[in-house]
């Protein structure tokens, strides 16, 4: 496969493997039978719509997926995506329908026993949605990795869910490394659950973030702003107009007011209270002497601590500005880098004077229609123009780069350009680097306390690589027989302990992690025998579902890199290994 | 083996009662007959929509239109035809699913999406004493905890969100927001095709305190009366009073002829009302015939706003399909007369309509009719796409959240039946957030925050043993029907209440007999001799055993639009609050994180109980980790 065809790849691929893939019926049939109409979408993705948007759905609408191991969670996985209609899946796995499938996977039947799990779970995921196609395979993962390795570049995302050998983890993780497809690792044994997310450079482009401070450039304030501001004369206007003006412009009245009076603006907290209570003052009074109660003056005095003096550069996007993949722009660059460098070029230079472009979003604000509308328009407009001086730089680097001038659509610029402030790249560590030699592991495992969930959560972590290792050497999963538990369970502690010593763990973390304690966690995972439990596989499905969607929309920031999950207590806990 | 055998055991001979159907429940069936739950009983009361079916997977677009409960049964016996599945299509809030219905389940799930349906079922399991396990979901946040009577709190020691309501006289005569005149189009839409409800007029309101001297606070608006038509200056409407169904009726439907009286004659007559306007913004009549003839003069409209306005977890990008443009007037206009035909049609043909969001005509209407009302106030018009939102109380929904609750409610189930009481937990998800600052990158995040349940509050006017509250009202001005509906029933929670006087008369106020429908309900309190101190006795004749004793305290200083106040109930300023139904219960979540630690291992005799209090999480205060109420702010910021 050449690299050009990852583009264009849901089609090649099916010719390509079918020497061991058939087409399932039911999902060709109803593709031809036709798209359903846009309104019927919308209407059956509504609630979704409402989440991600319509650009999210067209993302999801457009990724290919490729999951390895139709088991219970790679089925409830894939159930969590087909619903809101992911564009494409294809599963491989060579295992057939036993019994053990029927009590824990959802996507199987009694009637599919002896046939292939591959098969029964693409027609049953199918049946779900007609707007999504999909396809299986029922070559070993094994062969696969071994033979085909550039099958698995069709894809957007692969997830290998419930492979039990670490060795073909690390192949699979090779594959995709370079060519940079995030691939999603995940397990549920027994009462425990866990997500491993490998990409190498991810970008966000909607990181909402939990505490996002909306810059309003009220301390440096354009132009234009001022310009509206000055239009505004709170001394010549009537009772009604004075109560409407829009917080916005209070507060600019009001800094220039005190830069006068003080000569700088308030930074400190004790410096915007007193400032608070000086726009306080401004309330219009009653004949009395008794100020009004002016919803626009209590909406400015509660926004001061907020949006005065905030306006800056976040940290985040200034870390951004410092990657060398900013600096070192190649024609194989991805546009991410590109427009990130624009935006930069455009921040310290004379256009944006230490800003970031204006997002061209404003709060909700206590106004008269007319007010409010022109405030947003004077903001849309600044939106406009520093998106326009982004683009032109963003077309100079293209051609500079020696690549096409609209490589990079003014669109696509305006989209990056409002969302500046929540522009993230995520960067996990590579399989290699946890699961290979000299791992990354043991940085990890560090500053718990004994009755800390993390703690456990980390043990769990340590025994599902003890379980692998296990695997590899018996070639079968511990405790699966009920005779040799007991040995399984002594076996396994060795092999966790062994895990801990080549990886090298911290002192604090071996001496909690004691013999006693070992053996405890040992013995319990030898109990689980292999068995997937259902409801650990549903947890982990809707997890990997809700991180999958992340990476595929751009929207929030995926989890860096592994969480595990204890049923037992209900308990998290995420890591970076 | 995952479950040690007796564990296995129980769960194969437990009967459980399925309340709901839909997001979390077809999750929950199907984790149940996969956990190895053999004995299930459910019940749901809505039919199969095409919103639906992006989340609830045992329904196919062939299954629209269909029983929830019975598709979702049936789906579950193809699964596991050796299941005992019983389901009932109706509501759960019904005499025939009484204390002994209740009583011969082993543990009873909620998955529903409506607080007085929680509300319910959690008073009957409290009466049969069974156990319950409570959750929701809203976009990607979902909670899940198990309630056991009188050791742990129940659905109701948590005051609820309140809900947002609006002052009558906003919403009749001075709306300032699109949402006031979204709800002036519900009520309007209810009041010319649907079942009236004198609550919910939508003609000008004569006896707006603001019509009284500034300063002084009349109480006449909260009684709820007819208006009285007077004269308005166009000489249109008569003398009497006539209800806005009426004059639809007696002129055909005419939707011109409504346009007219609605955002014409209704608006004059409000312009007439002049100490209205001393310090608003006077609003403007809209003159159909111009609008229709010029389809691009615009009298006072709004610019479109962008639909893009927040950042929150809202905001997409401008929308590429139709629902998200905002309509011109004249498009209003045309939308208004082309819906107002249709529903008409409907009328004629069903019979009074329900207003349905999803049905494309009443959500046409609503959508011309808070528009048109909104350019008559100088308010920012919406698209269809946003007041939809705003006027279904719409909430996001996806598969994966919903895939994680009905997880969480199999622990907590499993757990129940293996009699582990302090094994259940009050459990949140969330997903994984932006969190990780660059100064600490080892830092660990939790997507689940996990705490022991809550002790019940004392109290608590569904679990405590002998509950007597105080009220504190306008006894001369409240109605019977406003005490019943917002008291009785919304603050008690009583399904079908009895009220009676707490004296030698015992006099009956509210009858459930009545069914509401009872004489004097449009008359005060103080009609029936009710004064300061007076004591009431509250049933519901649903349950057995189940009163409430209401010390009724008179207060004419109230605020202008609260209609009650319990006397234990602490007011906040976040009172108007939109409401986050299913997440109600996440405010009430602590900070400080108690766990029970659970030695690895499923067999209870190992259980070590630690206590720890996770500081991490409680001195963070900006939302990482489980602090979990940061995101139910965000949230409630989007409705
Ligand atoms: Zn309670």
């Amino acid at each position: 496969m050449k690299r050009g065809d990852v583009d264009h790849p849901s089609a090649t691929a099916a010719e390509e493997a079918s020497s061991a893939k058939r087409q399932c019926t039911s999902g060709l049939s109803l593709a031809v039978v036709m798209e359903q109409s846009a309104d019927h979408k919308t209407k059956k993705y509504d609630r979704q719509l409402r989440l991600w948007g319509d650009h999210g759905q067209a993302a999801l609408e457009k990724a290919r997926v490729c999951l390895i191991g139709a088991t219970a969670t790679g089925t409830e996985i894939l159930k969590n995506l087909v619903l809101p209609g992911l564009g494409s899946f294809c599963i491989v796995d060579s295992e057939t329908v036993k019994m053990g499938d029927l009590g824990s996977n959802f996507f199987v039947t009694a009637q599919d026993i002896g046939g292939f799990r591959a098969e029964a779970a693409t027609r049953l995921l199918l049946e779900m949605n007609s707007d999504v196609k999909g396809q299986y395979m029922t070559d070993t993962l094994e062969s696969l990795v071994a033979n085909r390795p550039s099958f698995f570049q069709h894809f957007t995302i692969v997830i290998a869910a419930d492979v039990p050998s670490e060795k073909l983890l690390l192949d699979l993780g090779r594959i995709l490394w370079p060519v940079g497809i995030p691939l999603v690792a995940c397990r549920a044994y027994g009462l425990v659950g866990w997500i491993r997310i490998v990409c190498r450079e991810h970008f966000v482009t909607e990181s909402k973030p939990d505490n996002f401070i909306q810059d309003l450039r009220l301390d440096t304030p354009f132009p234009e702003l001022v310009a509206l501001k000055d239009s505004v004369d709170f001394g010549a206007m009537t009772k009604k107009a004075h109560s409407h003006v829009p917080f916005v412009i209070i507060l600019l009245a009001f800094l220039e007011k005190w830069k006068t009076l003080r000569g700088s603006l308030p930074t400190t907290y004790q410096d915007k209270v007193k400032f608070r209570e000086f726009v306080d003052e401004g309330r219009l009074k009653n004949d009395d002497g008794i100020p009004l109660a002016e919803e626009n003056f209590e909406e400015a005095c509660k926004a001061v601590v907020k949006t005065v003096g905030v306006s800056k550069v976040p940290d985040e996007i200034e870390r951004l500005f410092r990657d060398p993949a900013c600096d070192n722009l190649t024609i194989f660059s991805p546009k991410f880098w590109i427009v990130i460098r624009a935006i930069r070029d455009f921040t310290v230079g004379a256009e944006g004077a230490g800003h970031l472009p204006v997002s061209g979003a404003l709060p909700d604000m206590f106004s008269d229609t007319e007010s409010f509308v022109h405030l947003q328009n004077v903001y849309k407009a600044k939106a406009d123009s520093d998106a326009a001086a982004v683009y032109a730089k963003v077309c100079q680097l293209n051609r500079d780069l020696g690549l096409s001038e609209d490589f990079i659509s003014l669109s696509e610029v305006k989209y990056y350009s409002r969302n500046a402030a929540f522009l993230r790249c995520v960067r996990t560590t590579s399989l290699e680097e946890e699961l290979g030699e000299g791992s990354s592991v043991a940085a990890g495992l560090t500053g718990f306390s004994v009755d800390d969930p993390d703690f456990r959560n980390s043990l769990w972590y340590v025994m599902l690589r003890a379980v692998s290792h296990f695997h590899n050497q018996t070639g079968v999963l511990p405790g699966l027989e009920h005779k040799t538990y007991e040995e399984d369970a002594v076996q396994l502690k060795v092999f966790a302990q062994k895990f801990m010593k080549a990886v090298g763990v911290v002192d604090g973390f071996r001496e909690l992690a004691g013999d006693e304690v070992v053996a405890r966690y040992a013995r319990e995972v030898a109990r689980f025998g292999g068995e997937q439990v259902h409801s650990v596989a549903a947890f982990v499905g809707g997890t990997v579902g809700q991180e999958v969607i992340k990476l595929i929309t751009g929207q929030y920031v995926p989890l860096n890199n592994t969480l595990v999950y204890d049923a037992t207590a209900c308990t998290t806990s995420t890591f970076q290994f | 083996m995952a479950f040690d055998p007796q564990t296995a055991h129980s769960i194969a001979t437990a009967k459980v009662f399925m309340v709901g159907a839909g997001g979390i429940g077809c999750e929950l069936l199907k984790n149940l007959l996969l956990t190895g739950f053999r004995d299930i009983q459910l019940i749901d009361l809505d039919t199969i929509e095409v919103s639906n079916l992006n989340r609830q997977f045992l329904f196919r677009s062939e299954h629209v239109g269909k029983p929830k409960a019975e598709i979702a049964a049936q789906s579950g016996l193809e699964l596991c035809p050796e299941a005992k599945i019983t389901f009932y299509h109706e509501s759960v809030i019904q005499a025939k699913f009484n204390v002994k219905f209740f009583s011969q389940f082993d543990l009873v799930l909620n998955a529903l999406d409506n607080a007085a349906a929680r509300s319910h079922v959690n008073r009957m399991c409290l009466a049969a004493d069974r156990p319950l396990i409570e959750s929701g979901s809203s976009g990607y946040l979902g909670n899940c905890k198990a309630i056991f009577k009188g050791k742990t709190e129940c659905f109701d020691c948590q005051p609820p969100a309140p809900q947002k309501t609006f002052p009558g006289c906003t919403i009749r005569n001075t709306p300032s927001e699109p949402i006031h005149c979204i709800v002036w189009a519900k009520h309007l839409f209810n009041q010319l095709f649907g079942e009236a409800d004198p609550d919910q007029d939508v003609s000008p309101n004569t006896a707006d305190p603001s019509l009284l001297v500034d300063g002084q606070n009349g109480t006449g608006h909260h009684n709820g009366a007819p208006h009285q038509n007077g004269s308005s200056p166009t000489g249109i409407a008569s003398t009497v009073a006539i209800s806005t169904r009426e004059q639809a009726v007696s002129c055909g439907y005419n939707a011109i002829t409504l346009f007219e009286k609605l955002f014409r004659d209704d608006i004059a007559y409000l312009l007439s009302m002049e100490k209205l306007w001393e310090k608003r913004r006077k609003p403007v009549v809209l003159d159909v015939q111009a609008i229709l003839r010029e389809p691009q003069a615009i009298l006072q409209e709004p610019q479109p706003l962008d639909s893009d306005r927040s950042n929150g977890d809202g905001g997409s990008t401008a929308g590429d399909h139709e629902d998200k443009r905002v309509w011109g007037i004249g498009e209003n206009a045309r939308v208004f007369i082309r819906s107002v035909r249709g529903l008409k049609a409907s009328l004629e043909k069903l019979g009074n309509l329900v207003w349905d969001k999803d049905d494309e005509v009443a959500m046409d209407f609503v959508t011309a009719v808070a528009n048109l009302r909104s350019s008559c106030f100088g308010i920012a018009t919406l698209s269809r796409y946003d007041i939809k939102q705003m006027a279904g109380n719409i909430i996001a929904a996806v598969a994966s959240t919903n895939a994680i609750v009905a997880g969480f409610i199999i622990c907590n189930a499993v757990q129940v039946l293996r009699g582990n009481q302090s094994g259940c937990y009050n459990i949140i998800t969330r997903m994984f957030r932006d969190a990780v600052p660059a100064t600490a990158p080892k830092r660990r995040i939790r997507t689940t925050g996990v705490s022991r349940l809550d002790v019940p509050r004392p109290g608590c006017v569904s679990c405590s043993e002998r509950v007597e509250i105080g009220i504190k009202l306008r006894i001369a001005s409240i109605t019977v029907k406003e005490f019943e509906e917002k008291v009785v029933k919304g603050y008690l929670k009583m399904s079908a209440p009895d009220v009676e006087l707490d004296d030698a008369s015992g006099k009956i106020i509210i009858s459930s007999d009545d069914a509401g429908e009872g004489k004097n309900r449009d008359k005060p309190l103080a009609f029936f001799g009710i004064q300061d101190g007076t004591r009431l006795k509250c049933e519901d004749s649903l349950l057995d055993d189940y009163e409430v004793t209401v010390t009724l305290h008179n207060d004419d200083h109230l605020a202008e639009d609260t209609l009650f106040l319990p006397l234990d109930a602490h007011v906040e300023g976040e009172l108007a609050q939109p409401t986050v139904e299913p997440f109600e219960q996440a405010k009430g979540i602590k900070r400080k994180l108690e766990e029970e630690i659970l030695t690895p291992g499923m067999s209870g005799n190992k259980r070590v109980a630690l206590l720890a209090s996770n500081s991490d999480a409680a001195s963070e205060p900006n939302g990482n980790g489980n602090g979990l109420s940061e995101d139910v702010i965000d949230m409630s910021h989007r409705f």
